[in-house]
């Protein structure tokens, strides 16, 4: 990281009691890699484009981390997003956390839920993507859709590294895990896949930050993130009148929901 | 066509006991009788038992092999295998693949006195054993049992209890947790490291076996040491996840030892050396 | 033994290939699928990607992510199995390379006492090309491998001028058929045995003695505990055995498991004798370089380095054995 960004992350360390810094890093095979800095002996600088930067929020879902309690992590707009999303849904509880965004020679803080609203305000325009291949795929018949995704969903494996490195999926235990009964098929069939990844979906509509990271790890190179977005937009259209504000359809309930499913 | 490793026995559900609160034990008969002619196994051993469309969950063979027209096992409800087997009834056709793992070493124990230690459902890998000593008669010195559950209703084999409190060769101290007993209650009151202090059971020529929850071994082994009992004198059951039963899925890993084909049984001094990871 | 050796053009590669899938064999190789190196059957030669490394590893022509062990039927009192047969007769796998062969190589040893899957191990003929180059992350020569060659394999295919030079043993010389003219005794320099690789397997075995290291907590923090190293290992055989159907019929499968999951060992009374990732982690990594040393005579990784490029973290599996033992 730059030089100012790493002054930073020693002053956190040595005098705001911060003890794990959750930082971006390059392998030698060019692989972004989460560089944990224990002491300022781990610091490194590394450059990194801000595009090119992941999302490492998942590693607060582990309790091994989490016992770290006050944690800076090095991240982009949508590690914000991500953290403006997970204070929402009351997560981060006993957690002191310090976000750290690189920008050109400099880098911004953002530490409250506040900091991260105006932060998200003041950049959203430039950063929603839209994305070709989910117009691809809206374009297409039932059929090809159907074609599509089971030519897409045929090589996974159920690693399970799309909810492993999903920051949203923290759930201590998933309904893929549920065996009473057994909702979702164990083996990787079609049928076991298909299930686990519309499930997934299912639960992460309104809620997804669409940082892209379970398309980044998934070896199968399953594009998950049409998923998402798919039903984000779905989401959008049914249960928000202005797509600019930050709604979670799913989260909430209000007495004059379009559908009366709650009777 | 060779036979796969996996392909069960089919067995009938001849007799289903109600035993305690979500702990029932069924007798198995073989449905096809060259499957029940080539079939034998020795005390220690486990098998695989399967409901086809829901799966296998392990259990001992809580039979003794000296009864050799049936095998029973004895389980708590607990994953999907098991509350589907609970649903079971006589009559019905359950899988089973087995025996598998090693064996209690009984040939070496002959004319030894012998301790069991069991809290709970630990009763049923220990019942195989005592009902094969009590088979093979005199082979056997004297037997002690400490049996303990939480309450009277957890206790399992209640009927067999009262069978062994009568044996003369049977020394029988049946405990509950303090709270779980009732007025008519005429057993100990107590844990079951305690109870076995109070009994004090002679440690010479004597192997001790013993099987239950985590706390109640490891607060019985250090009474059982103090007894002058060593490790190489103690033997246990272990007990991990485990999918094949045949040392091939990884599951039941302790180190690099496979609980399903390196044991289930140990003696206290080999669990010493393992890592904790059981 | 490759005790035999032809050269082929392009050319004649490639018809020999496609003379094969003519000929009724079933041709397994590397191939694209939805942008994902594999090992898939192939119906023409210009399918093959025979410069790239696979993402998943050779293992699921034998060990496929999930196989039906029988299926059952119910009918009243009575219950019908009927075992799944499935054989590896008339496969030939194509494209394999020498950390591919040491996998296999590995997996025989572990299944060497269950008859179904040795005999697949035993059936197919393998057709492996030698490594020019190293791919992101391997690390097969640090391990005692040559990436140039294996004598694991039925055929060995190296690159020459204008074209290929093809070593086979017997079973080679099968689907081969190649005119006594060509074919020359081997002229293949065989690697000599490398006494630091066993002082390096020895140094690795010394992992057994840091098993209460602080450092595996270090190691561990980068995990995050799906299954991917697992699943595109060559040599990870851990599975699940499943049940799919309904109260009439259906099947037994066995399907891949990872020990870096959580609920790997979790037992049905919620305890679980590894809890953490600390846990889960080291046994990996002291089953892949200590136990299996002890159980199969051989550590079981091959230096591939596919789990590097696949693990959300990218964490290095050799690396940290080292970093544990410095």
């Amino acid at each position: 990281m730059n030089q100012k960004i790493n002054q930073h992350i020693a002053y956190l360390m040595k005098e705001k009691g911060v003890n794990l810094i959750i930082s971006q890093a390059k392998d030698s095979n060019g692989f972004v890699i989460p560089h944990f800095i224990l002491s300022e002996n781990d610091i490194i600088s590394s450059v990194i484009a801000i595009n090119e930067m992941r999302n490492f929020f998942a590693y607060l879902n582990k309790q091994e981390i989490k016992s770290f309690k006050s944690i800076g992590i090095v991240c982009n707009y949508f590690g914000v997003k991500t953290f403006f999303q997970l204070k929402f849904e009351n997560q981060l509880k006993d957690l002191e956390l310090f976000l750290l965004i690189p920008t050109d020679d400099d880098f911004i803080e953002i530490t409250s839920e506040k900091q991260a609203e105006d932060y998200l305000s003041g950049l959203k325009q430039s950063t929603i993507l839209v994305d070709e291949e989910l117009e691809n795929v809206k374009k297409m018949s039932m059929e090809e859709r159907w074609n599509y995704w089971m030519k897409t969903l045929e090589l996974c494996t159920k690693c399970y590294a799309c909810r492993a490195a999903c920051p949203m999926c923290y759930c201590s235990s998933c309904t893929t895990e549920c065996n009473i009964p057994q909702w979702i098929p164990v083996p990787a069939s079609l049928h076991g896949i298909f299930e686990w990844h519309v499930m997934r979906a299912m639960h992460l509509a309104g809620r997804c930050t669409e940082c892209d990271e379970c398309v980044k790890v998934c070896p199968a190179n399953i594009p998950l993130n049409i998923l998402n977005k798919g039903l984000h937009n779905k989401i959008s259209e049914a249960f928000s009148s202005d797509d600019s504000s930050i709604k979670y359809a799913l989260n909430f309930f209000q007495p004059d929901e379009k559908v009366d499913f709650i009777k | 066509m060779e036979k796969s490793w996996y392909i069960p026995y089919k067995m009938k559900i001849t007799k289903v006991i109600n035993e305690a609160v979500n702990v029932k034990t069924f007798r198995l008969e073989f449905v096809n009788p060259e499957d029940k002619a080539a079939f034998s196994f020795k005390a220690g051993q486990f098998g695989e038992y399967s409901i086809f469309s829901e799966g296998e969950s392990t259990f001992c063979i809580a039979s003794s092999p000296t009864r050799k027209d049936y095998i029973e096992c004895t389980f708590r409800t607990a994953g999907r295998v098991t509350n589907a087997l609970a649903r079971c009834e006589e009559g019905d056709i359950l899988g089973f693949r087995g025996p598998y793992g090693n064996v209690f070493p009984m040939n070496n124990w002959a004319g030894k006195n012998i301790v069991f230690v069991a809290g709970g459902i630990g009763l049923p890998p220990l019942r195989c054993v005592i009902w094969n000593v009590l088979d093979l008669g005199d082979t056997f010195g004297h037997i002690t049992i400490v049996y303990g559950a939480k309450s009277i209703e957890e206790l399992v084999y209640k009927d067999e209890l009262k069978e062994w409190s009568k044996n003369p060769k049977v020394t029988l101290a049946v405990t509950v947790d303090p709270g779980g007993e009732n007025p008519e209650w005429k057993g100990h009151i107590g844990f079951v490291p305690d109870v076995i202090r109070k009994i004090a059971p002679k440690s010479e020529n004597t192997i001790a076996l013993i099987c239950g929850p985590p706390i109640m071994i490891k607060l019985s082994l250090t009474v059982l040491n103090e007894l002058g009992f060593s490790d190489n004198n103690i033997y246990s059951t272990l007990e991990n996840r485990m999918k094949c039963g045949i040392g091939q899925c990884g599951h039941c890993m302790v180190g690099k030892k496979y609980v399903c084909k390196d044991g289930p049984v140990f003696t206290n001094e080999e669990i010493k050396a393992l890592p904790l990871e059981y | 033994m490759l005790n035999k050796q032809i050269h082929y053009s392009n050319q004649q590669l490639q018809s020999w290939v496609d003379g094969l899938i003519y000929k009724g064999k079933t041709v397994i190789g590397p191939v694209k699928k939805n942008g994902v190196t594999c090992f898939s059957e192939i119906k023409n030669f210009n399918e093959l990607i025979l410069n790239e490394r696979t993402v998943y590893s050779a293992k699921e022509v034998v060990l496929p992510k999930y196989d039906i062990l029988f299926k059952f039927a119910k009918e009243k009192d009575k219950v019908f199995i009927s075992k799944n047969e499935n054989s590896l007769n008339n496969v030939i796998v194509i494209g394999l390379r020498p950390c591919d062969n040491e996998g296999f190589d590995y997996l025989r040893l572990f299944f060497k006492s269950d008859p179904d899957i040795l005999q697949k191990l035993n059936t197919f003929i393998s057709v492996t090309i030698a490594c020019e180059k190293k791919f992101d992350g391997c690390f097969c020569e640090e391990l005692g491998i040559d990436k140039n060659y294996s004598n694991k394999t039925d055929v060995l295919i190296k690159t020459s001028e204008n074209g290929y030079d093809i070593y086979f043993n017997d079973r080679g010389n099968e689907i081969l058929s190649p005119q006594a003219s060509d074919v020359k005794p081997a002229e293949i320099k065989k690697p000599v045995p490398n006494v630091s690789i066993d002082n390096k397997v020895a140094y690795l075995k010394k992992l057994s003695e840091q098993y209460n290291s602080e450092k595996w907590k270090i190691v561990s923090m980068g995990c995050l505990g799906c299954g991917s190293c697992a699943f595109v290992c060559p040599t990870c055989t851990c599975f699940d055995v499943q049940d799919e159907g309904n109260t009439q019929n259906g099947q037994r499968l066995i399907c891949w498991d990872a020990c870096g999951m959580g609920l790997f060992t979790k037992h049905a009374s919620g305890h679980n004798p590894r809890p953490s990732q600390v846990e889960r982690r080291r046994h990996r990594i002291m089953h892949k370089f200590v136990y299996t040393q002890d159980t199969e005579g051989k550590i079981s990784c091959v230096g591939c380095g596919r789990c590097i490029a696949a693990c959300p973290a990218h964490l290095n599996i050799y690396n940290q054995a080292l970093q544990i033992l410095q």
